[in-house]
């Protein structure tokens, strides 16, 4: 039976794009369901990701979340000069997070963290009218982070972690072999890489927070990765399988959030993130085969913010009522825009619950709906463009255990 | 199980409403009606690629895509004489010597050619071996007569099939009323020996015409070398007013349409593909060349010396070779009649080729390996085609070109340039992440007998065809998928 109940999330562990680029804001639950902001607040064990400066003013010695996401969603194109609609066919993406964090002393706390920021499972199926572009991708990044945080008053707190990224990529493409058809190339590749990020909380008030926090750029490179190509069989000797390098740089974030306790019921929370998207300019499969033609994909992606809002509802000692919105802007200019990261502007909409039937153990639930704004662009470099669209809806559950 | 099909059953709950929709978009036919619709042409109507007519080539020609489009906007029935059985797969060339014998030969294909230095490749030649049919079918109205699948139309139905396109035809032919005994192409759906494609496309009583013609009108005197062929080029003027009186005749109803202009034919990778300077040399070869021609080369500088000849035509006339790529020799025709003075024989009228001439893709490789084409003897005449002749070519299409379009703007027309659209795909087209050009094979959009589109290409030209239609009628046909066509192989 358990394994009955497995098998269909652990076969879809990547996870779908549908924040920013390919970044996936689901780092915990109890942040989601308030529109996922947690930077100037301090919700949980889940602080090691959201701002590891607030570590140490958690309340319990011991704090631990654990929890993930079950994404569905659909990203849908029309061709506007033939009128054919197409739509992905993704798979369920399932990103998860665990995190704890202990206080050794009142001033020091260390913790560990495991989430998925980063990840994008898009599949657009073999046959449709992008194929040469993508056919299907799938992208992971986990994140491990052993953190450190340092109360240096009562009111301030700084942490910092290192990421230790295992990062891979699949992706399935048509490759144009003009007189010859059906040809296809599969990438794969995985590799390790590193980061960091810090937070700087200040409780400056009883009623009023905040946090700044930055996430490093982490340039996940490739090296000799397989490229698989199925081709006819005249063009064996000139695309022959290989290996190729890649580099795919993982943005950095700078977070700003404020916290406001209202009274003992109602708290608020906003945070802008700046995320330098900018880095991202280029996808380029640098094949060692020497008669391969290596493969150059401009992204030439800019800086995006994200704007959050959040308010939770304390409605009793047990129960915690949730809800917020973000906008997320695209990264991605019209004319290179991408079907293999196919983002929109988002806005979410997010409601969550947290349930602690005992001092120690909380459920925490969330529930987003993304609407990714409809937007006509094309990637202007294969001349292939058309109106775009996406929806997620995005269920999470997570357990906290803390003493 | 049943439990475990549940779960999988799971996301589909979470996705409900999770669906995002987009406006329907508006298309339709605008001010144009494609009730009944008549496609009248040449091969590029008909379909013909890789030297012959086939059922593939048939079904995904230019009007037989347009009418699939139309459909979609209110478009009526549209049909085709295609060509079934042997002839259907295999494809129908027809050479004339052969054809009068019975024999039709097939689609070029990829073969393997071993060549007179023992070399194995790949190349084009015919996809199989040529095969007969049966003459009788020509006057069979039955269609019954002939197995092969060429005469197979049955004409006692009185049936007018819509495309009208037949291999072969120049704009002359439309009104020529013995042609359906003249071209077995038109021959085989053509009801009656005096029926012109004009009065037959007439009958078909269209709503809206597509008017493809003109390319045969100098593409012969083109593929057998210019001015050695036979095969003139039609007046500039006489182009004019035929193409006006057909234009006037398909709209004497009332039916609207759309005309294509006619493709640089210098553009087309049957003159693109052999380079003009094809000859490598090295070493001995070289020096033994240049001394062979330097009697030869002493000669003509004695008359240029004697201002018989001027320096120019001199420097065309001599004779040299280099290490490395070397241009072809040939003879010209058009330079001046010189007599030797030592034995009173006329000095053959030779030189190399130049820059920006061309040569056709049927020359003969094993002729210029092994037979010394080229360099010891002159390349013949219907194999290049030289300065004049390529003025001569691109003259008359630009000629015809202008009256094509004056003639669709003062009839309010669509005005198709299928013209610059094959520039774009000299240069390199993209479409959907597939980059179209002119190399011959590997670009795509040419099949292997150098002239015609693939099957990609023609749906290219099919998307121009709906471009100019949508701008004149205001209307909003959808476009086509071009990647979804057959590539060659």
């Amino acid at each position: 039976m358990k394994k009955t109940l497995l098998f269909p999330l652990l076969t879809s562990i990547p996870m779908l794009m549908f924040a920013g680029g390919f970044q996936v804001n689901l780092q915990g639950n109890k942040q989601t369901g308030m529109g996922h902001l947690g930077t100037g607040l301090t919700l949980g064990a889940s602080n090691v990701y959201f701002n590891p400066g607030s570590m140490g003013f958690l309340n319990k010695k011991f704090s631990s979340e654990i929890g993930g996401s079950f994404i569905t969603s659909e990203v849908a194109f029309q061709d506007q000069s033939t009128g054919i609609t197409e739509r992905t066919n993704n798979p369920l993406g399932t990103p998860f997070y665990a995190y704890a964090s202990y206080k050794v002393t009142d001033k020091l706390s260390a913790g560990f963290g495991i989430y998925t920021p980063f990840g994008s499972t898009v599949d657009w199926g073999k046959e449709w009218s992008g194929k040469n572009l993508v056919q299907d991708i799938s992208l992971r990044a986990i994140f491990i982070q052993p953190t450190l945080s340092y109360k240096i008053t009562d009111k301030i707190g700084f942490g910092a972690g290192l990421n230790i990224v295992s990062g891979s990529v699949e992706l399935n493409r048509a490759v144009p072999t003009e007189p010859f058809d059906n040809s296809s190339v599969n990438l794969q590749g995985s590799t390790m890489a590193f980061g960091f990020n810090a937070g700087l909380y200040i409780q400056a008030t009883e009623k009023l927070s905040l946090g700044l926090t930055y996430r490093s750029q982490v340039d996940v490179e490739l090296k000799e990765g397989d490229a698989t190509f199925d081709v006819n069989s005249s063009l064996a000797n000139t695309l022959p399988n290989t290996t190729f390098d890649a580099t795919l740089p993982l943005p950095s974030t700078l977070t700003f959030g404020i916290g406001f306790q209202i009274n003992e019921k109602w708290l608020l929370s906003i945070e802008q993130s700046f995320v330098q998207w900018s880095a991202y300019e280029t996808l380029d499969f640098d094949f060692a085969n020497e008669t391969t033609p290596d493969s150059k994909n401009a992204r030439n992606y800019e800086d995006a913010i994200i704007i959050r809002v959040g308010a939770q509802f304390t409605a009793s000692e047990k129960l915690d009522l949730r809800a917020g919105f973000y906008y997320d802007e695209s990264p991605v200019q019209d004319e290179y825009f991408s079907p293999e990261t196919p983002n929109s502007d988002n806005f979410g909409m997010t409601l969550g619950a947290s349930f602690n039937p005992t001092e120690r153990f909380g459920i925490d639930a969330s529930m987003l709906y993304i609407i990714g704004k409809e937007r006509t662009s094309s990637y202007s470099p294969d001349a292939f463009g058309g109106k775009y669209a996406s929806r997620s809806f995005i269920p999470g559950i997570g357990i906290n255990y803390n003493f | 199980m049943k439990k475990r099909n549940l779960l999988y059953l799971l996301p589909l709950v979470f996705a409900v409403g999770c669906e995002p929709e987009f406006d329907e978009i508006n298309f339709n036919n605008g001010t144009a009606d494609f009730t009944r619709t008549v496609a009248l042409g040449n091969s590029l109507t008909a379909g013909y690629q890789g030297n012959a007519l086939s059922r593939v080539g048939q079904e995904n020609s230019i009007p037989e895509i347009l009418a699939k489009q139309f459909a979609l906007v209110g478009g009526g029935e549209f049909s085709t004489p295609l060509l079934s059985g042997e002839a259907g797969t295999k494809g129908a060339g027809v050479d004339p010597n052969l054809f009068s014998q019975g024999i039709l030969l097939p689609s070029l294909g990829f073969v393997s050619n071993t060549d007179c230095i023992g070399t194995t490749s790949s190349g084009p030649g015919l996809s199989s071996a040529p095969y007969s049919f049966n003459l009788a079918g020509a006057i069979d109205p039955t269609g019954q007569v002939d197995a092969s699948g060429f005469y197979n139309i049955d004409k006692t139905q009185g049936k007018y099939y819509n495309n009208v396109g037949v291999s072969g035809a120049r704009l002359i032919h439309l009104n020529f009323p013995s042609y359906a005994s003249a071209n077995p192409y038109f021959g085989r759906f053509a009801l009656g020996a005096n029926q012109t494609m004009l009065s037959y496309a007439m009958n078909v009583n269209a709503t809206f015409f597509t008017l493809f013609i003109g390319n045969n009108d100098v593409l012969g005197y083109a593929t057998s070398g210019g001015d050695e062929g036979g095969d003139a080029i039609t007046d500039a003027a006489t182009f004019a007013a035929l193409y006006a009186q057909t234009v006037d005749s398909l709209t004497k109803n009332g039916a609207k349409g759309a005309v294509s202009n006619i493709p640089s034919i210098t553009s087309i990778p049957y003159f693109n593909t052999v380079p003009a300077n094809a000859i490598p040399l090295s070493g001995p070869n070289t020096a033994l060349l240049n001394a062979a021609y330097a009697n030869y080369n002493a000669l003509i500088e004695g008359y240029r010396a004697a201002t018989v000849i001027t320096d120019e035509e001199a420097a065309l006339r001599t004779i040299s070779f280099a290490d490395g790529a070397n241009y072809m020799l040939t003879s010209d025709p058009n330079l001046s009649a010189l007599t030797n003075p030592t034995n009173g024989q006329p000095v053959p009228k030779l030189r190399q080729l130049k820059a920006g001439e061309l040569v056709t893709l049927t020359l003969p490789q094993d002729s210029l390996k092994c037979a010394g084409w080229g360099t010891q003897k002159p390349v013949p005449g219907q194999f290049v085609l030289l300065k004049h002749e390529i003025e001569n070519i691109d003259n008359a299409v630009n000629s015809y070109n202008s009256s094509i379009k004056s003639i669709a703007d003062a009839k309010g027309l669509a005005f198709v340039d299928a013209n610059s659209k094959l520039k774009e795909v000299q240069s390199g087209l993209k479409f959907n992440g597939t980059t179209f050009t002119t190399e011959y094979v590997r670009g795509g959009s040419f099949s292997l007998d150098g002239v015609h589109p693939t099957t990609r290409g023609y749906a290219i030209i099919a998307n121009t065809f709906i471009e100019a239609i949508n701008k004149a009628y205001n209307a909003n046909v959808p476009q086509v998928n071009v990647n979804n066509y057959p590539t060659l192989f």
